[in-house]
């Protein structure tokens, strides 16, 4: 039936491949897709693709890892010293430029 | 005649330049370490800083402290840094093969199957097992190698935007990328990212 044909062409533009679902899943731990985009996310998640669902959580999980040990390192390692001859040798640079 | 200001103080705002390097060194230094992980490249970095604030000591408007002050300076260098980084990156992937690829690793190229994952690139499932050993110094470990192995292009835009916590648009401006190429950098370094830690912690052996 026409009806039919018509509707399955215009549902033809609900469908990702994966690596465009991959993209998506992507830009949206960091920005807010459009409603099409994210309705076109979600099928594809849901009804038809384990293995980007599977992405999904997968990165979900390593950027909170990543998140968490960047904020724990910048608060925690601060001990850090420069070398000390690196030290004397800028020291000994900014007093010859003050002496000019 | 024009009187020497040099030895006079010009203004009321007093910089304590010869004892940066005792007050600020560490500091600028150990700010730095982390986010260029090179030693070398990290007290090159601190030394500039003295010598640019040296040479604009005049624009010290004594707004804010020394420190932040130094710290601004610091912080400008490093975007460049991670700039010139991304720069070197790009003529090291247009001398290699890889340019052309990229995505094939993870999906299928053409035909009716086009944009769907490769058999050898789809994710597989990880044991729940896997996920509480989250909090181990090995874990972080194999992360940072997985990190490591990315091209610098990728992981700049990964410190800044992490690390730095800068809005896409300025990451953008900063290294010359519109919004679609940071898109697939973005992409291309999640699937690397994911794909590592599934060999080399996840799926292990």
């Amino acid at each position: 039936m026409n009806n039919t044909k018509e509707l399955i062409q215009k549902m033809g533009v609900l469908f990702l491949n994966c690596k465009q679902a991959t993209l998506l899943v992507v830009m949206e731990q960091e920005v807010k897709l459009s409603f099409l985009n994210r309705v076109k996310l979600y099928v594809h998640l849901n009804l038809f693709c384990k293995y980007c669902k599977t992405f999904k959580i997968q990165t979900t999980m390593l950027q909170k890892s990543i998140n968490k040990q960047v904020q724990e390192d910048l608060t925690l390692r601060t001990n850090f010293k420069m070398n000390e001859d690196k030290k004397l040798h800028i020291a000994q640079m900014i007093e010859d430029i003050l002496k000019v | 005649m024009s009187t020497d200001n040099r030895s006079e103080k010009k203004s009321s705002i007093q910089l304590n330049v010869s004892e940066w390097v005792k007050l600020y060194g560490d500091y600028l230094y150990n700010y730095c370490i982390y986010r260029v992980n090179h030693a070398e490249e990290a007290e090159d970095l601190v030394q500039d800083t003295f010598l640019s604030a040296i040479k604009a000591k005049d624009s010290f408007r004594g707004d804010c402290s020394e420190k932040t002050w130094l710290l601004t300076i610091l912080k400008r260098k490093i975007i460049d840094f991670y700039r010139k980084k991304s720069i070197q990156s790009i003529q090291q992937s247009i001398n290699s093969e890889q340019i052309a690829t990229g995505y094939e690793e993870y999906f299928i190229r053409d035909g009716k199957h086009e944009g769907h994952w490769s058999s050898l690139g789809k994710p597989n499932n990880w044991s729940v097992s896997s996920s509480t050993l989250l909090e181990t110094k090995e874990f972080y470990k194999v992360l940072q190698h997985c990190f490591s192995l990315m091209p610098e292009k990728w992981s700049s835009v990964f410190k800044m935007k992490i690390i730095e916590e800068m809005e896409t648009e300025l990451i953008c401006k900063e290294l010359n990328l519109n919004a679609s190429n940071y898109w697939v950098i973005m992409h291309r370094a999640k699937l690397q990212l994911r794909k590592c830690m599934a060999l080399n912690w996840y799926e292990a052996k």
